[in-house]
């Protein structure tokens, strides 16, 4: 558990009630929550939605639903885990609501987004289109396997946070996982033959 | 077609993946969510309380529900002793009793309380008469038949006052 962590179940600890009763409480524990998970629950969203604004829209659609159930902070054991489950959940209703983007939109916002890395032209064109290519693999993904795949990308999410913001348990994350694998290889290897 | 692109491995495609779970959070994104949040709790706070807030009750929507629930059950009793049973029993009275019911219980005259408090006739009850057999005296028919003279009379006495009525109805009107 990181130092900003243990001061969050610090605060939840010695706060248990002063959350429930006392609003002023919940306003500073929300904010602590923004100040910690934030950029967490950004780039979550960013790796659904591939746009900037649409993923820091969801960041704070997700803590307005914080704001609404904040009765339930002090029964939270990880509140890092059940952030990022609110915005995921938020994230796949604005997925699945909204019309699909053309590729282009995407790619042009990775590109605004992601840092250059002192690339040359050439370089920086080649990194683009390996980027389409690999984004066209994962959006053929299943629905199931396209999820896990890119929650494990995110380093500070084990298997089991994994498991608790899909609702599932490890060794199914771990199959799918296998499966999303196997399939981006057959995917990628199927472009290359192609092309 | 583009034949300049290398093969792209599945580990060359987790490392795109991990590159934009890296992405950098926009700058004022931590001001925004806070501006947001200070929003909706103007926009709530103007918003009229709710009956349980007012009331001092707060807490998830299992308590409220909870709370529903025992003021439903606690009107419930209160009719319950308010109004005992005035219908039991009163069937089973109007079955024995025949016609005499209505003799038992009055007419409604004019609401007035009595002692408990309630209207006196709040437990009176119609019943109809086609409900309950009519005891009718029988009529002596063989009086009738035997006594003939008694009964020309009874039927020749009849129509003539019947007769009677309406010629001294008329006669003032045929006079002039």
């Amino acid at each position: 558990m990181s130092t900003s962590a243990l001061s969050y179940a610090g605060w939840m600890e010695n706060g248990t009630t002063v959350v429930r009763e006392d609003p002023a409480a919940s306003h500073a524990a929300i904010a602590a929550l923004v100040h910690q998970y934030a950029g967490t629950m950004y780039r979550v969203a960013f790796s659904v939605l591939r746009n900037s604004a649409d993923a820091e829209d969801a960041v704070q659609e997700a803590y307005l639903r914080v704001l609404r159930h904040s009765s339930q902070l002090a029964e939270l054991r990880d509140p890092r885990v059940w952030l990022i489950r609110i915005v995921w959940n938020v994230v796949l209703d604005r997925k699945r609501r909204t019309k699909t983007r053309p590729e282009t939109d995407d790619l042009a916002e990775m590109e605004r987004v992601l840092p250059a890395g002192g690339l040359t032209a050439d370089e920086h064109v080649a990194a683009g289109q390996h980027r389409a290519t690999v984004l066209r693999a994962v959006d053929q993904l299943p629905a199931k396997e396209r999820e896990v795949l890119v929650l494990s990308a995110f380093e500070e999410l084990s298997s089991v946070e994994i498991a608790q913001v899909l609702n599932t348990t490890e060794s199914t994350v771990r199959s799918r996982l296998f499966r999303a694998r196997k399939l981006m290889a057959e995917l990628l290897g199927h472009t290359r033959g192609s092309r | 077609m583009d034949h300049t692109n290398p093969p792209v491995t599945v580990e060359q495609a987790e490392e795109t993946l991990r590159l934009l779970a890296q992405v950098p959070e926009p700058d004022g994104l931590q001001d925004r969510i806070h501006a947001r949040l200070a929003a909706a709790r103007l926009e709530e706070s103007d918003t009229r309380p709710g009956l349980f807030a007012r009331l001092g009750i707060r807490g998830g929507m299992g308590l409220r529900l909870a709370v529903a629930a025992g003021c439903l059950a606690v009107v419930a009793l209160v009719v319950e002793f308010a109004f005992p049973h005035r219908y039991n029993g009163l069937p089973a009275q109007t079955a024995s009793h025949g016609p005499v019911l209505p003799a038992q219980v009055p007419a409604p005259t004019s609401p007035t309380l009595d002692a408990s408090g309630g209207f006196q006739t709040s437990g009176a009850q119609r019943v109809p008469p086609t409900l309950t057999p009519l005891h009718v005296a029988p009529v002596p028919k063989k009086r009738l038949h035997s006594g003939k003279s008694g009964a020309k009379k009874a039927t020749t006495t009849k129509p003539a006052a019947s007769r009677t009525q309406p010629a001294a109805i008329a006669g003032p009107a045929q006079q002039p």
